[in-house]
């Protein structure tokens, strides 16, 4: 019986970010659940270099043009100084944490697991909103440049764009 | 337009918590010989989308939306004769400065508005979008310049494969959950004939591994005092199905009898689906 060719194709996924349920919000993560490369087919290529190359590109663009205040939940409480840092290295004003009060930690129990409560949700609470009111003030206003600096300071390791092996049967 | 065509493409909204979100990016939909026969199309998808999506629920900010500054959309809206609403908006934080919560500020929504008053543009919309007269509804649109859901380009032709995509399927402790678009390619084939078999007989056989797997009861065979979320567990409020308009509002589950609550049925939702992608060249 004659086999089937097959041929390999090297395919461009574009990830799709997860979406807050308990959020009333448009917020998302970049955390996905499984680490294969997962979301919707953009572009396909012989060779894999070829692909990673075109991956780059495209995420390269999407940094310059997605707007990165639906992703720093993801980041907060623990990412406080992370996003000032990110504004002074993209050059951008830092944002305003006086209303947001000292860092709250958590408590930690006699058995050594940490506690959260009210005070660590409200602080949790309050630093999203001085994020949310530092973006809302700069969206309008921020260059592609800046904006990609932000996504690369913030989320090093994201990439929109994955790259993934599939075979074409011939 | 020789070795070219007309690429249709959706751009890349995002639906979280009732808002449209634009990420980067772009969907390859469809494609036509001539730019008319694309541009026919474009037209016929983005008035279905724009049937569904109310414009104001689509960014977060007022510059998501419209290059016009807000006092020129009003101007714009009175030369078409809408009479521009009054707004009592709803504040971030409650009367001790504390941000509310989607719970107090869904109370607070609740809360009868004099006539006239709208919480916001988006809430303007919801009510008086079907007293509109098209060319008023039309003027809107004009103004949100930034709201546009499908475009057309002109690219070099190439041959089409039809990937096999996996969809992976989430947990949450409580049900099941998709990605909100796309799967993990499986296998791409030259027909698009071939890869709805595959696709077919994959799901198929998911079907029969999930019901193992969950002990779901096969369908018309539901246990008399079963939960609806043990039995219908698939979430797809998420995720259109397939052919469904991306834009429309989430399917509802069917009502089921004697059973309450629950989602879909492991027979009623993809595990597998088929999408179009272009070749390189030469292939």
């Amino acid at each position: 019986m004659a086999r089937r060719k097959e041929l390999s194709l090297w395919v461009v996924v574009r990830f799709a970010p997860l979406v807050s349920r308990w959020s009333d919000r448009p917020e998302f993560y970049t955390q996905a659940d499984h680490e294969t490369p997962c979301g919707t087919p953009v572009a396909s290529f012989v060779f894999p270099g070829d692909a990673e190359a075109e991956a780059a590109r495209m995420h390269a663009l999407a940094v310059r043009e997605t707007p990165i205040g639906h992703f720093l939940r993801e980041l907060l409480p623990d990412g406080r100084e992370q996003l000032l840092e990110a504004a002074r290295a993209a050059g951008l004003p830092a944002p305003d944490f006086t209303s947001v009060g000292p860092v709250v930690e958590p408590h930690t129990h006699s058995l050594g697991y940490q506690v959260y409560g009210a005070e660590q949700m409200q602080y949790a609470q309050r630093l999203e909103r001085a994020a949310r009111e530092w973006w809302d003030g700069i969206a309008e206003t921020i260059s592609p440049d800046a904006l990609a600096k932000l996504w690369d300071v913030l989320f090093p390791d994201f990439s929109f764009y994955r790259v993934g092996r599939v075979l074409l049967e011939g | 337009m020789a070795g070219t065509h007309c690429v249709v493409t959706r751009a890349n909204w995002r639906t979280a918590n009732g808002t449209f979100v634009r990420l980067g990016g772009e969907t390859r939909v469809t494609a036509f010989d001539t730019f008319d026969e694309a541009e026919r199309d474009r037209a016929s998808r983005e008035a279905a989308a724009r049937a569904h999506v109310n414009p104001f629920r689509c960014g977060t900010l007022w510059a998501d939306r419209s290059h016009m500054p807000e006092s020129v959309f009003c101007d714009f809206l009175e030369d078409v004769d809408i009479v521009l609403p009054l707004f009592d908006p709803i504040g971030d934080t409650d009367e001790h400065g504390q941000p509310l919560n989607r719970y107090t500020r869904a109370a607070l929504e609740m809360k009868p508005l004099p006539e006239g008053v709208y919480r916001s543009w988006a809430h303007w919309w919801d009510k008086c979008r079907g007293s509109l007269a098209p060319n008023q509804v039309s003027r809107v649109w004009e103004a949100m310049d930034r709201v546009r859901f499908y475009s057309v380009s002109e690219r070099p032709k190439r041959a089409v494969a039809y990937l096999v995509l996996e969809i992976q399927w989430n947990y949450n402790d409580e049900w099941n959950y998709p990605p909100a678009e796309g799967g993990v390619p499986y296998t791409a084939y030259r027909t698009r004939a071939r890869a709805e078999r595959e696709c077919a007989r994959l799901n198929a056989e998911a079907r029969t591994r999930w019901r193992t797997e969950l002990n779901l009861p096969n369908a018309g065979q539901i246990p008399e005092g079963a939960e609806g979320h043990e039995v219908f567990p698939f979430d797809m409020q998420s995720r259109p199905f397939p052919g469904d308009d991306p834009f429309a509002p989430p399917r509802e589950p069917p009502t089921r009898a004697n059973i309450e609550g629950g989602c879909f049925g492991v027979d009623e939702v993809p595990f597998y689906e088929v999408q179009e992608i272009e070749l390189p060249e030469g292939k």
